[in-house]
């Protein structure tokens, strides 16, 4: 089995590779020359922008309701301490119906 | 034998207070790494007794496959971690390399100790020098995390010791391999056996014992974190799976460590997904490799076992490596918030690639070694139900949305933060070491596999271990 997986992970590497000559050889061969100009001189200009962390999967955060998994997670620590305990009194029940 | 490295590491852990010498520490941690891979060569079970008593009646430290696994990554984990820490921590380093020293002998202890109670002895060394460490920088955020640690951790080792009580009125012994030969599937033993899964799923960090990981982790200086996720966690799952497969042999419970560990990979998951803080989005991660573990040890077949151990390998090596690397931002940034971070990735390369390399690694992407791994569990899980692989294959999905969201936010992008300082490269060669390790066992699996082997053979076969124990061959 893990002969093969050693021929899977080095063709995975291989193809790696291979693209990246492919891409190497590819920009060497069109670098342009001369004044490097915007390639559309029309349209709205291009504004440098960081994506924050609220931007990343809110559409399925909201659609999915994630959030509510959040008021779980309230930081006091009596509700931990009812979370362990149910835990506790659960993982005794499974152990003894299992 | 083992009792030299435990009193060397005693003796640094003093003597490092009084002569304020972080080398000793250091040197002491680095010298049990040695010690045990030099241990960790002999070829059979080894078996040492306390002061001529001989088990069941004296205590033993058990030398066997898994016990030697766990020892040597926790050295191994420990020393890298030493020095990073040299310039990491700046103030009271005396005190925190005492702390270091103490927690590796708590884990040092847990994993070699073939006595139940000097296991929980152990375990409470290691959670007070936690509790301790996590406290370390003593501020607002780290006091109370520490507190709700404390409080929470001293309840889970209430029903450990309620657990270890009752265990020990029922069978007369605490010996781990005399206990094995006693015990068996009786509604008194289950409730032990559930008393005991519940006090140590806390450290396991098992859902719904999982929360005070990530509250834990922002407050905790990084080298602590990468320890919390890693040897820590790990001796948690080590204690768990040391119970019910050496000491109870209980078959039937693995179907729950199939749910607990579903619940704990799902949840884990979808909770880093929705994170803003940095820290605290690896410590769901964390939760949600976990799970994996527990589901494929929870398959109970060699196959599952060998995939668990191997996950939990990894696993160990991708926190550290992760919650360094990261420390290396914080260090310079001094914030945690993704949304401040940008743009770093051009002015720190090095620590972009290897913190690339630990994302891309716990998402399971190959040719690293978390895609080693989860490919076994996906193996594994196949045999027992496709669903289970199903579930599995879409939480690595989501593992690679969050870890794309926190590389994004942090390396990439506009970059708001000017680094001004050079990182020390004290704090840089521990986590190219553990990214090169990384990288190597992905692309050589066999490596892992064959580094996990022993600690499966050992964990499936019970009355080898027993016979090791009590058959006489003690040193």
């Amino acid at each position: 089995m893990f002969e093969n997986w050693t021929l899977f992970i080095g063709s995975f590497m291989g193809f790696i590779l291979l693209g990246f000559l492919i891409y190497l050889i590819g920009n060497r061969s069109f670098r342009p020359e001369g004044k490097k100009g915007e390639t559309y001189t029309c349209g709205e200009p291009f504004q440098k922008v960081s994506v924050t962390s609220d931007n990343f999967y809110q559409a399925i955060i909201e659609s999915m309701g994630l959030n509510r998994l959040r008021d779980v997670h309230t930081g006091n620590l009596s509700d931990y301490v009812i979370w362990m305990v149910v835990g506790i009194v659960m993982i005794v029940i499974m152990v003894l119906v299992i | 034998m083992i009792t030299i490295a435990i009193s060397v590491l005693f003796l640094a852990a003093f003597l490092v207070l009084v002569l304020k010498k972080d080398m000793i520490a250091i040197s002491a941690i680095v010298f049990s790494f040695f010690f045990l891979i030099f241990i960790y060569l002999a070829p059979e079970t080894m078996v040492f007794a306390f002061s001529g008593w001989n088990p069941p009646f004296g205590i033993v430290w058990v030398l066997d496959g898994l016990g030697l696994f766990m020892a040597l990554l926790i050295t191994g984990i420990m020393s890298l971690t030493a020095i990073y820490s040299v310039k990491y921590i700046k103030k009271r380093k005396h005190r925190y390399y005492t702390l270091l020293c103490l927690l590796t002998i708590g884990l040092l202890g847990i994993s070699l100790t073939g006595d139940i109670f000097n296991m929980y002895v152990f375990f409470e060394l290691m959670s007070v020098s936690s509790y301790a460490l996590v406290a370390f920088l003593l501020n607002k955020e780290s006091t109370e995390a520490a507190f709700k640690y404390l409080v929470v951790g001293s309840l889970s080792s209430s029903f450990l010791l309620l657990g270890i009580a009752m265990l020990y009125g029922l069978a007369g012994t605490l010996n781990m391999a005399d206990l094995a030969t006693k015990v068996y599937g009786g509604p008194a033993f289950l409730v032990v056996l559930g008393l005991i899964l519940g006090g140590l799923s806390l450290k396991s960090a098992i859902v719904p014992f999982h929360f005070w990981l990530p509250d834990v982790h922002p407050a905790a200086p990084s080298p602590v974190s990468a320890l919390l996720s890693s040897v820590i966690v790990g001796s948690g799952v080590y204690m768990m799976i040391r119970v019910i497969f050496t000491v109870f042999g209980i078959v039937s419970v693995f179907w729950m460590l199939i749910l607990l560990g579903l619940v704990t990979m799902i949840l884990g998951g979808l909770m880093a997904l929705i994170q803003k803080d940095a820290k605290r989005l690896i410590a769901y991660s964390t939760v949600s490799q976990i799970g994996y573990i527990f589901v494929a040890i929870g398959i109970g077949t060699s196959l599952g076992v060998t995939a668990g151990l191997f996950h939990l390998l990894n696993n160990i090596l991708l926190k550290s490596l992760l919650f360094m690397s990261f420390g290396i931002v914080l260090w310079h940034t001094g914030t945690r918030d993704m949304n401040r971070l940008g743009g770093i990735g051009k002015q720190m390369p090095w620590v972009a690639f290897c913190f690339g390399v630990g994302a891309l690694g716990t998402a399971g992407v190959p040719p690293l070694n978390g895609f080693a791994s989860k490919w076994l569990i996906y193996m594994a899980t196949w045999q027992v139900s496709p669903v289970i692989t199903a579930i599995a294959i879409i939480v690595s999905a989501i593992t690679m949305a969050y870890y794309i969201k926190v590389f994004s936010c942090i390396f990439m992008g506009h970059s708001n933060i000017k680094i001004v300082n050079k990182t020390p490269k004290m704090m840089l060669i521990p986590v190219i070491i553990i990214t090169i390790m990384c990288i190597v066992i992905g692309i050589f699996p066999q490596i892992g596999i064959m580094f996990v082997e022993p600690a499966t053979n050992a964990l499936l076969n019970q009355s080898q271990y027993i016979n090791a124990v009590l058959g006489g061959s003690v040193i």
